[in-house]
Protein backbone atom coordinates (compact mmCIF):
# COMPACT_ATOMS: atom_id res chain seq x y z
CA UNK A 1 0.00 0.00 0.00
CA UNK A 2 2.91 2.40 1.00
CA UNK A 3 4.72 1.23 -2.56
CA UNK A 4 1.93 2.29 -4.29
CA UNK A 5 1.50 5.43 -2.41
CA UNK A 6 4.77 6.62 -3.24
CA UNK A 7 4.68 5.31 -6.42
CA UNK A 8 2.00 7.96 -7.15
CA UNK A 9 3.08 10.83 -5.64
CA UNK A 10 6.57 10.55 -7.62
CA UNK A 11 4.23 10.65 -11.15
CA UNK A 12 2.29 13.96 -9.05
CA UNK A 13 5.68 15.39 -8.99
CA UNK A 14 6.62 14.96 -12.27
CA UNK A 15 3.00 16.21 -13.94
CA UNK A 16 3.20 19.41 -12.49
CA UNK A 17 0.34 21.23 -14.48
CA UNK A 18 -2.39 20.84 -12.26
CA UNK A 19 -3.98 24.09 -13.60
CA UNK A 20 -4.07 22.70 -16.99
CA UNK A 21 -5.98 19.55 -15.97
CA UNK A 22 -8.23 21.78 -13.49
CA UNK A 23 -9.10 24.18 -16.45
CA UNK A 24 -10.04 21.10 -18.51
CA UNK A 25 -11.92 19.21 -15.96
CA UNK A 26 -14.26 22.25 -16.00
CA UNK A 27 -14.47 22.42 -19.14
CA UNK A 28 -15.59 19.05 -19.68
CA UNK A 29 -17.91 19.41 -17.54
CA UNK A 30 -19.11 22.75 -19.65
CA UNK A 31 -19.06 21.11 -22.68
CA UNK A 32 -21.05 17.89 -21.40
CA UNK A 33 -24.30 20.40 -20.14
CA UNK A 34 -23.92 22.31 -23.39
CA UNK A 35 -24.37 19.26 -25.14
CA UNK A 36 -27.42 17.79 -23.24
CA UNK A 37 -28.80 21.04 -23.53
CA UNK A 38 -28.57 21.27 -27.26
CA UNK A 39 -30.24 17.51 -27.47
CA UNK A 40 -33.09 18.76 -25.01
CA UNK A 41 -33.68 21.80 -27.86
CA UNK A 42 -33.76 20.02 -30.66
CA UNK A 43 -35.77 17.39 -29.07
CA UNK A 44 -37.86 20.76 -28.35
CA UNK A 45 -38.00 21.46 -31.44
CA UNK A 46 -38.77 18.32 -33.25
CA UNK A 47 -41.77 17.47 -31.17
CA UNK A 48 -42.48 21.37 -32.00
CA UNK A 49 -42.18 21.12 -35.99
CA UNK A 50 -42.94 17.97 -37.06
CA UNK B 1 -47.31 28.22 -9.96
CA UNK B 2 -47.38 26.46 -13.18
CA UNK B 3 -44.54 24.06 -14.36
CA UNK B 4 -43.34 26.72 -16.58
CA UNK B 5 -42.74 29.36 -13.71
CA UNK B 6 -41.22 26.41 -11.49
CA UNK B 7 -38.64 25.82 -14.61
CA UNK B 8 -38.17 29.58 -14.77
CA UNK B 9 -37.45 29.65 -10.86
CA UNK B 10 -35.34 26.54 -10.92
CA UNK B 11 -32.78 27.96 -13.84
CA UNK B 12 -32.98 31.42 -11.90
CA UNK B 13 -31.31 29.21 -8.89
CA UNK B 14 -29.02 27.20 -10.32
CA UNK B 15 -27.47 30.00 -12.31
CA UNK B 16 -27.03 32.12 -9.39
CA UNK B 17 -25.92 29.46 -7.15
CA UNK B 18 -23.35 27.85 -10.03
CA UNK B 19 -21.84 31.41 -10.41
CA UNK B 20 -21.30 32.06 -6.51
CA UNK B 21 -20.07 28.47 -6.44
CA UNK B 22 -18.16 28.55 -9.41
CA UNK B 23 -16.32 32.24 -8.22
CA UNK B 24 -15.50 30.20 -4.54
CA UNK B 25 -14.12 27.14 -6.41
CA UNK B 26 -11.45 29.66 -8.83
CA UNK B 27 -11.64 32.21 -6.19
CA UNK B 28 -11.61 31.85 -2.54
CA UNK B 29 -11.09 27.87 -1.80
CA UNK B 30 -7.34 27.57 -1.11
CA UNK B 31 -5.11 25.32 -3.14
CA UNK B 32 -4.62 21.68 -1.55
CA UNK B 33 -0.89 21.40 -1.16
CA UNK B 34 -0.65 17.94 -2.05
CA UNK B 35 -2.16 17.86 -5.40
CA UNK B 36 -2.38 20.92 -6.08
CA UNK B 37 -5.06 23.14 -7.89
CA UNK B 38 -6.47 19.79 -9.89
CA UNK B 39 -8.02 18.88 -6.54
CA UNK B 40 -10.55 21.65 -7.06
CA UNK B 41 -12.34 19.19 -9.62
CA UNK B 42 -13.39 17.88 -6.32
CA UNK B 43 -15.80 20.34 -5.92
CA UNK B 44 -17.93 19.43 -8.64
CA UNK B 45 -17.02 16.11 -9.00
CA UNK B 46 -18.62 14.63 -5.74
CA UNK B 47 -21.48 16.56 -5.96
CA UNK B 48 -22.48 15.00 -9.57
CA UNK B 49 -22.07 11.80 -7.88
CA UNK B 50 -24.87 12.35 -5.39
CA UNK B 51 -27.03 13.94 -7.59
CA UNK B 52 -26.14 11.05 -10.18
CA UNK B 53 -27.17 8.22 -7.07
CA UNK B 54 -30.38 10.72 -5.85
CA UNK B 55 -31.88 10.88 -9.53
CA UNK B 56 -30.95 6.97 -10.23
CA UNK B 57 -32.73 6.23 -6.56
CA UNK B 58 -36.03 8.06 -8.18
CA UNK B 59 -35.60 6.45 -11.12
CA UNK B 60 -35.78 3.27 -9.68
CA UNK B 61 -38.60 3.95 -7.38
CA UNK B 62 -40.49 5.23 -10.72
CA UNK B 63 -39.63 2.12 -12.75
CA UNK B 64 -41.26 0.48 -9.60
CA UNK B 65 -44.29 2.54 -9.73
CA UNK B 66 -44.73 2.22 -13.52
CA UNK B 67 -44.89 -1.61 -13.43
CA UNK B 68 -47.09 -1.60 -10.62
CA UNK B 69 -49.79 0.84 -11.73
CA UNK B 70 -48.67 1.05 -15.50
CA UNK B 71 -49.29 4.45 -16.01
CA UNK B 72 -47.03 6.23 -18.48
CA UNK B 73 -46.36 9.20 -16.22
CA UNK B 74 -44.03 7.35 -14.06
CA UNK B 75 -42.47 5.90 -17.19
CA UNK B 76 -41.81 9.47 -18.18
CA UNK B 77 -40.62 10.29 -14.83
CA UNK B 78 -38.03 7.32 -14.82
CA UNK B 79 -37.00 7.45 -18.43
CA UNK B 80 -36.30 11.44 -17.29
CA UNK B 81 -34.76 10.73 -13.94
CA UNK B 82 -32.70 8.13 -15.47
CA UNK B 83 -31.42 10.63 -18.63
CA UNK B 84 -30.41 13.32 -16.55
CA UNK B 85 -28.75 10.54 -13.72
CA UNK B 86 -26.48 9.60 -16.71
CA UNK B 87 -25.64 12.92 -17.37
CA UNK B 88 -23.77 13.70 -13.84
CA UNK B 89 -22.73 10.20 -14.20
CA UNK B 90 -20.99 10.69 -17.46
CA UNK B 91 -19.66 13.99 -15.70
CA UNK B 92 -18.02 12.02 -12.79
CA UNK B 93 -16.44 9.67 -15.34
CA UNK B 94 -14.79 12.35 -17.28
CA UNK B 95 -13.84 14.56 -14.31
CA UNK B 96 -12.12 11.64 -12.51
CA UNK B 97 -9.86 10.27 -14.98
CA UNK B 98 -8.60 14.03 -15.28
CA UNK B 99 -8.24 14.62 -11.70
CA UNK B 100 -6.40 11.10 -11.94
CA UNK B 101 -4.00 11.76 -14.56
CA UNK B 102 -2.86 14.96 -12.33
CA UNK B 103 -2.64 13.60 -9.06
CA UNK B 104 -1.88 9.78 -9.70
CA UNK B 105 -0.10 9.67 -12.80
CA UNK B 106 -2.32 7.36 -14.66
CA UNK B 107 -6.12 8.32 -16.44
CA UNK B 108 -7.32 5.12 -15.35
CA UNK B 109 -6.87 2.59 -12.79
CA UNK B 110 -9.27 -1.07 -12.22
CA UNK B 111 -9.53 -0.75 -8.73
CA UNK B 112 -13.22 -1.27 -7.46
CA UNK B 113 -15.28 1.93 -7.27
CA UNK B 114 -14.09 2.95 -11.01
CA UNK B 115 -15.05 -0.49 -12.46
CA UNK B 116 -18.60 -0.34 -10.74
CA UNK B 117 -18.71 3.08 -11.50
CA UNK B 118 -17.93 2.22 -15.32
CA UNK B 119 -20.16 -0.43 -15.13
CA UNK B 120 -23.16 1.68 -13.93
CA UNK B 121 -22.77 3.65 -16.96
CA UNK B 122 -22.65 0.62 -19.33
CA UNK B 123 -26.09 -0.40 -17.96
CA UNK B 124 -27.75 2.76 -18.12
CA UNK B 125 -26.25 2.88 -21.73
CA UNK B 126 -28.01 -0.09 -22.35
CA UNK B 127 -31.41 1.46 -20.74
CA UNK B 128 -30.97 4.03 -23.25
CA UNK B 129 -30.35 1.95 -26.05
CA UNK B 130 -33.61 -0.01 -25.14
CA UNK B 131 -35.33 3.17 -25.64
CA UNK B 132 -34.27 4.11 -28.70
CA UNK B 133 -33.93 1.90 -30.65
CA UNK B 134 -37.09 -0.17 -29.51
CA UNK B 135 -40.56 0.04 -31.84
CA UNK B 136 -42.70 -0.99 -29.32
CA UNK B 137 -43.52 1.40 -26.48
CA UNK B 138 -45.22 -0.18 -23.96
CA UNK B 139 -43.24 -3.48 -24.67
CA UNK B 140 -39.59 -1.56 -23.71
CA UNK B 141 -41.36 0.82 -21.13
CA UNK B 142 -41.66 -2.45 -19.40
CA UNK B 143 -38.36 -3.82 -19.98
CA UNK B 144 -36.74 -0.58 -19.32
CA UNK B 145 -38.45 -0.81 -16.11
CA UNK B 146 -36.47 -3.95 -15.44
CA UNK B 147 -33.07 -3.20 -16.57
CA UNK B 148 -33.46 0.51 -14.27
CA UNK B 149 -34.42 -1.99 -10.93
CA UNK B 150 -31.71 -4.06 -11.63
CA UNK B 151 -29.10 -1.72 -12.64
CA UNK B 152 -29.96 0.88 -9.23
CA UNK B 153 -28.62 -2.27 -7.43
CA UNK B 154 -25.21 -1.24 -8.53
CA UNK B 155 -25.22 2.18 -7.28
CA UNK B 156 -24.52 1.61 -3.26
CA UNK B 157 -21.68 -1.23 -4.82
CA UNK B 158 -20.23 2.46 -6.06
CA UNK B 159 -20.87 3.72 -3.15
CA UNK B 160 -19.54 1.15 -0.80
CA UNK B 161 -16.56 -0.05 -2.77
CA UNK B 162 -13.63 1.85 -1.13
CA UNK B 163 -15.12 0.42 2.51
CA UNK B 164 -15.55 -2.97 1.04
CA UNK B 165 -12.83 -3.66 -0.96
CA UNK B 166 -10.44 -0.71 -0.42
CA UNK B 167 -8.47 1.09 -2.82
CA UNK B 168 -5.33 2.45 -3.65
CA UNK B 169 -6.55 5.75 -5.08
CA UNK B 170 -9.50 7.03 -3.70
CA UNK B 171 -9.41 8.06 0.51
CA UNK B 172 -11.86 6.35 2.87
CA UNK B 173 -12.23 9.33 4.70
CA UNK B 174 -11.71 13.17 3.06
CA UNK B 175 -10.96 16.27 5.54
CA UNK B 176 -11.72 19.48 4.72
CA UNK B 177 -10.40 22.94 6.14
CA UNK B 178 -13.35 25.27 6.56
CA UNK B 179 -12.84 27.85 3.52
CA UNK B 180 -12.98 24.59 1.69
CA UNK B 181 -15.76 23.01 3.53
CA UNK B 182 -17.82 25.84 2.57
CA UNK B 183 -17.04 26.02 -1.17
CA UNK B 184 -18.24 22.09 -0.76
CA UNK B 185 -21.62 23.38 0.87
CA UNK B 186 -22.25 25.93 -1.88
CA UNK B 187 -20.96 23.54 -4.70
CA UNK B 188 -23.26 20.58 -3.48
CA UNK B 189 -26.03 23.48 -3.21
CA UNK B 190 -25.46 24.17 -7.31
CA UNK B 191 -25.23 21.19 -8.20
CA UNK B 192 -28.48 19.64 -6.93
CA UNK B 193 -30.26 22.96 -8.07
CA UNK B 194 -28.97 22.41 -11.89
CA UNK B 195 -29.70 18.64 -11.37
CA UNK B 196 -33.76 19.75 -10.14
CA UNK B 197 -33.55 22.23 -13.46
CA UNK B 198 -32.27 19.83 -15.79
CA UNK B 199 -35.02 16.95 -14.45
CA UNK B 200 -38.39 19.63 -14.68
CA UNK B 201 -36.96 20.77 -18.31
CA UNK B 202 -36.43 17.18 -19.43
CA UNK B 203 -39.86 15.82 -18.32
CA UNK B 204 -41.30 19.50 -19.87
CA UNK B 205 -40.12 18.04 -22.87
CA UNK B 206 -41.36 14.59 -22.28
CA UNK B 207 -44.32 16.01 -22.40
CA UNK B 208 -44.34 18.04 -24.90
CA UNK B 209 -43.61 15.18 -26.87
CA UNK B 210 -46.58 13.15 -25.83
CA UNK B 211 -48.79 16.22 -26.63
CA UNK B 212 -47.65 16.17 -30.15
CA UNK B 213 -47.84 12.25 -30.32
CA UNK B 214 -51.70 12.41 -28.96
CA UNK B 215 -52.60 15.71 -30.65
CA UNK B 216 -52.76 17.58 -27.47
CA UNK B 217 -54.61 15.19 -25.18
CA UNK B 218 -52.44 15.19 -22.13
CA UNK B 219 -52.97 16.18 -18.78
CA UNK B 220 -50.28 18.89 -17.45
Amino acid sequence: MSAALAMVQEVAIKTPDTVGYLKFGYLAIGAILAAYLVFLWMRVRKARHS
Amino acid sequence: MDLRAWNRLLWGLAVVLNAVALYMVFFYAPVEIQMGAVQKIFYYHVPSASSAYVLLFLAFVFSILYLWREDPTYDLLAYTTAEVGFVFLTIVLVTGPVWGRSAWGKWWVWEPRLTSALILWLMYSAYFLLRLFSRHEARSARVAAVVAIIAFFDVPIVHKAIEWWGSVVHPKKVVLEPPMLRTFFVSMVAVFALAAALTLTRYMVGKAEERHLTGGEVAP
